[in-house]
């Protein structure tokens, strides 16, 4: 009697763990989903903070994996059973994003796919598909960020070079001074300011005026900041250029 | 009386008869009730996840409230229309992948009291009958402008990311193109549509609207990166 009783008990606990299998399946996919978009988050922080504090881009992921970003116990590669649905961590060093995390299993889940792509658990990412490459883009949100961003962009070492360091590149630094030539052998200087005072000035422009409507450099002066050429005469920055101050 | 052999059996019948109507409709009761709390317990999760995620209440679909239950427990049966152990999310949904409550018309008392709740938050509108199937939409009643503001404003940041990607290419075609599929037409609510004023006309309002907010945003920023955009697509905006 007590047998058949233990068996009735058993074969209930069984069934009854069985029958939620399809929600717990898509549950775990799920959380694990968040998960990842919440690493992919975490890389994007680190990389911005990155970005400020060394003045260069990461050249690889493994350049976050400290303890001053992303700590060292954080992981880039996919171990079993998460491998089988998603990429490793690879940083684009040509543009400030990540490959994209889905495998082809995961893409053919509609919901999965839709969800990955979507903003809903990202602040600091974005998908977007550019030039038919799938990837994960992030948003900098720091100005000072975006400012070294751009200066770095045309260095091919991809960091903010010494003025008079080789390889020479048009924006370099100096004594904490931000030089803007217009060319990368630094032969004619446009405009130069302190690594602190870009938003408002004062940043101290070449006195030829005719550039500051010729040279695209100065589109990226922010507006409202103060000008003053080498002899004083102070200017001021529009948004669509920059005008004198009587 | 009760010595008479056919008395008693009738009593047995009319016992047994009128325990499983009282059961029948106790269970109903049960029922219904819980169809009730289900729907109340989506709803705050809807509004939970919205607050979170700056994403319209009824925009919230099963698969984030699925991200969002603790694992393990009961918390699936909210999403099921029967708790018997057969049921699983592909047959016996009650809530449907958008996050909405569906329930088959035989479902007469279960829909006759999430109609009257939906009327008491005066949204007739929420009810939608597709052949015998009835789809209550949860959170409706929850939307307002914050969530919103919060999307547009999350909108612009990416428009301006992709409009910087696409940097060197640059047309006026293509910065329709891009404007055109990142406009969040149903989040922008600063433009009212006017007396029969078509579609077409609507939309394109809503998009001048927020190629001016892309513009004002990029004009007022203090960054290299954000004034190098706007020296490049304002004459194209």
């Amino acid at each position: 009697m007590k047998l058949f009783l233990f068996l009735i008990v058993f074969c209930f606990t069984y069934l009854s763990a069985d029958n939620s299998t399809e929600f717990n399946k898509k549950q775990e996919l799920l959380i694990s989903l968040k998960q990842v978009i919440q690493e992919e988050e975490s890389i994007a922080k680190a990389y911005e903070y990155f970005l400020t504090n060394e003045l260069k881009r990461p050249s690889s992921i493994s350049a976050l994996l400290t303890n001053d970003y992303l700590g060292t116990t954080f992981s880039s590669t996919f171990s079993e059973p998460m491998n089988t649905n998603y990429e490793n961590y690879v940083l684009d060093n040509d543009s400030y994003s990540l490959n994209y995390r889905l495998k082809d299993n995961l893409i053919k889940d509609t919901d999965i796919k839709s969800l990955y792509e979507s903003n809903i658990y990202r602040k600091k990412t974005f998908y977007y598909k550019y030039k038919e490459k799938n990837k994960i883009y992030f948003i900098l949100e720091d100005n000072f960020a975006k400012n070294i961003y751009t200066l770095i962009d045309k260095s091919d070492t991809k960091t903010l070079i010494n003025c008079g360091d080789a390889p020479k590149s048009k924006y370099c630094i100096k004594d904490d001074h931000m030089l803007i030539h217009e060319a990368n052998d630094q032969s004619k200087l446009l405009y130069y300011y302190h690594i602190d005072n870009f938003e408002t000035g004062p940043i101290i422009i070449i006195n030829d005026a005719s550039l500051y409507v010729t040279n695209d450099e100065f589109n990226s002066i922010p507006t409202g900041a103060a000008l003053y050429n080498t002899d004083g005469v102070k200017y001021i920055k529009t948004s669509d250029s920059i005008e004198i101050l009587k | 009386m009760f010595g008479n052999i056919w008395l008693s059996s009738a009593f047995a019948v009319i016992a047994i008869f009128s325990a499983s109507i009282a059961y029948k409709s106790y269970s109903d009761l049960q029922e219904i009730r819980e169809v009730q709390e289900n729907y109340e317990i989506i709803r705050d999760i809807k509004i939970l996840l919205s607050k979170q995620y700056n994403k319209s209440p009824e925009d919230i679909t099963r698969d984030e409230i699925i991200a969002y239950l603790p694992k393990g427990g009961n918390w699936e049966k909210v999403l099921l229309v029967n708790r018997k152990n057969s049921s699983t999310l592909s047959t016996d949904a009650l809530v449907n992948s958008d996050g909405n409550i569906v329930l088959n018309e035989n479902e007469k008392l279960k829909v006759l009291v999430l109609s009257a709740k939906q009327e008491k938050y005066g949204n007739e509108s929420t009810i939608i009958k597709e052949e015998d199937i009835y789809t209550f939409k949860v959170g409706e009643e929850e939307k307002n402008h914050n969530y919103k503001d919060n999307i547009i404003s999350n909108r612009i940041i990416i428009t301006i990311e992709i409009l910087d990607l696409n940097r060197a290419d640059l047309s006026t075609t293509s910065v329709n193109t891009i404007i055109k599929e990142n406009t969040p037409y149903t989040s922008i609510y600063q433009i009212v549509r006017k007396t029969s004023e078509l579609d077409d006309a609507f939309k394109s309002r809503k998009e001048d609207y927020f190629r001016d907010r892309i513009k004002e945003t990029l004009s007022s920023s203090k960054n290299r990166k954000d004034m190098r955009i706007y020296s490049a697509v304002k004459g194209l905006l």
